[in-house]
């Protein structure tokens, strides 16, 4: 653990670069003349599923933002899978295997959840429907609008768009929000369910307990800046984090 | 999917039949009027792939329909080409010409933009041809002298065969919009109507899907002018016009977006009706400012949208109200209270 220019505490965010899945070397990004991220370092490493927190502004999902191709970084490099991400565009990011969620609930409004999964597989994997229906227990209501399921199930459609498309890293951004405890056990339980079955995931969230619970390793942001990296044990160790970014 | 791309096709061939019987039974005086119904309706459905898909508005729909009309003649005039090898022709350079249009302008999608583009393009291409008489006819356009007139078939008048034509033009127009519709590429438009960012996230590049909507919108466009111009026998840069353009949005809005019958009600509205009871201009121009503005503000989903809401409601099985003390679990907003 080593002490970061803010004074907190930060674990060595570096995971040995061959065997990680993304690099985020150094990256900053201002957006409208805001500074929204600072040098940030960060990796994941296949299989992992990592946790990223922070107060709203921190920059969590502008992270995503960037290594997804929606926001250019301004300095420093994202490598996606050893290859940089130059000026990736957005879409052909997703179909290298990057693949991520929204804030915003999932699915697209007109269309039932059968034919957003047919969507999303681009119509030419069936079979991965069926598994991810029974994954997710979606099945019940593959031929209801997705404007008339719940918000759980929204959120669940989200994810199963972004799994019928077997991703190499999968990228939620708040999959939790908006839920209520029933539903948030259930989501969690679900993508615990993802990440067993050998998807790496990273995930942004607000539900600090049940990131800690899931995550293999925590990536804590706060203004834009990477204010820690480590194992939820050892972020839980540190009295500052623990008081300033653990309590929910 | 494919059970409703049947019932949609079974119902486009229906379409086609009754108005293949009416192009038989039509009075002569009203030929034309349902020529115009035909081509109005083609154009107006086609557009809505554009509206009702993508929400896209363009300005410059009715330049794609004279361009195709131009070119037919003078493919047939100037180049001496058979008039069915000008046709395909001309329907794909209209292809090509919206393509170099829709590029930069699909782009740009965000409303203002694009429909500002397409406006410039219709704009110029007025221009072009009031400036160049020698080959475009100027102002006054050009005539068209096809050589046929005395030996139709079912000894019809030269409008009404191109009635027959003319149908056969709705049908494909139709017909292309509804296999479109109830596709993958469909499904893609559908998606990037509902959500850009979202696409782009699923890996499909929202560009693409508009690009193909517009030179597949605008080349439908330009089948129309095939068949219109050599019908008429005469093409102007009025048929060009942002006007047109304008009427043809307008159509399509208070006949209501996204629905075959919804462009072809709102044509019967602000083309046939008018004509029927020979409506004054002014008066006329009043109905579509006035039918433009009850929609906008009443019913935004146009008239058939209106009414196909209406009958969602009225099939809509009713509910007894809950007993006393009950709470129905359906109606709590998810999440609430917990």
């Amino acid at each position: 653990m080593t002490a970061a220019s803010n004074g907190a505490v930060v674990s060595n965010p570096a995971v040995p670069a061959a065997g990680a899945l993304l690099d985020v070397d150094d990256v900053s990004c201002v957006l409208g003349g805001v500074r929204a991220l600072s040098e940030v370092t960060m990796h994941i490493a296949p299989g992992e599923l990592v946790g990223i927190i922070g107060p709203n502004g921190a920059g969590k999902t502008t992270l995503f933002n960037v290594v997804t191709g929606f926001v250019p970084a301004t300095t420093g490099e994202v490598r996606w899978d050893g290859a940089p991400l130059r000026g990736g565009k957005a879409h052909r990011v997703a179909r290298s295997g990057l693949v991520r969620t929204f804030q915003n609930v999932g699915g697209f409004t007109g269309l039932t959840v059968a034919e957003n999964l047919e969507l999303a597989t681009r119509g030419r994997d069936p079979d991965a429907i069926d598994r991810v229906e029974a994954l997710l227990h979606l099945a019940d209501v593959r031929d209801k609008a997705v404007e008339d399921c719940s918000l759980a199930t929204r959120k669940l459609v989200g994810i199963a768009m972004a799994l019928v498309r077997t991703p190499k890293l999968l990228l939620l951004d708040e999959p939790l929000a908006g839920l209520d405890d029933t539903d948030r056990d259930r989501v969690t339980s679900l993508i615990g369910q993802v990440h067993d079955s050998g998807v790496t995931v990273c995930m942004v969230e607000h539900d600090i307990g049940r990131t800690l619970r899931l995550a293999d390793r925590m990536v804590v942001l706060d203004a834009g800046r990477l204010v820690a990296v480590g194992t939820p044990a050892e972020l839980a160790r540190d009295d500052v984090l623990a008081r300033n970014y653990l309590s929910s | 999917m494919s059970a409703r791309r049947r019932r949609q096709g079974a119902g486009v061939l229906a379409v086609g039949v009754v108005l293949l019987a009416l192009a038989f039974v039509v009075p002569e005086n009203r030929v034309l009027l349902l020529n115009a119904f035909l081509a109005y309706g083609a154009l107006v459905v086609g557009l809505d792939l554009l509206v009702g898909d993508l929400r896209m508005m363009p300005a410059g729909h009715a330049a794609f329909f004279g361009a195709g009309g131009y070119a037919t003649v003078l493919l047939y005039q100037k180049a001496g080409l058979p008039l069915p090898v000008a046709g395909v022709l001309a329907v794909l350079i209209v292809g090509l010409l919206a393509a170099l249009i829709g590029l930069p302008a699909v782009g740009r999608s965000s409303g203002f933009s694009f429909a500002i583009i397409t406006f410039a393009f219709g704009e110029l291409l007025i221009q072009l041809i009031a400036n160049v008489p020698g080959f475009f006819g100027g102002s006054s356009g050009l005539t068209i002298d096809w050589g046929v007139g005395s030996d139709m078939p079912f000894d019809f008048s030269v409008y009404r065969y191109f009635t027959l034509w003319l149908v056969v033009v709705l049908v494909v127009v139709m017909g292309v919009v509804v296999l479109v519709r109830n596709s993958h590429l469909g499904l893609r438009m559908k998606a990037v109507r509902a959500d850009e960012n979202g696409t782009r996230g699923l890996g499909f590049n929202p560009t693409t899907y508009k690009g193909i909507a517009f030179v597949l919108a605008s080349m439908l466009a330009g089948l129309v002018g095939v068949f219109w111009a050599p019908m008429n026998g005469f093409i102007s840069p009025d048929t060009l016009g942002v006007n047109q353009s304008i009427l043809l949005l307008g159509m399509l809005i208070i006949g209501g977006v996204g629905r075959i019958t919804g462009a072809l009600v709102g044509v019967a509205l602000l083309v046939t009706l008018p004509a029927l009871f020979d409506m004054d201009p002014v008066l006329r121009t009043v109905l579509v400012g006035g039918l433009l503005a009850i929609v906008a503000l009443l019913q935004p989903s146009g008239i058939v949208g209106g009414l196909a809401s209406l009958w969602t409601r009225l099939r809509r099985p009713r509910t007894p109200p809950p007993a006393d003390g009950a709470v129905d679990a359906t109606l709590e907003p998810a999440g609430a209270g917990r």
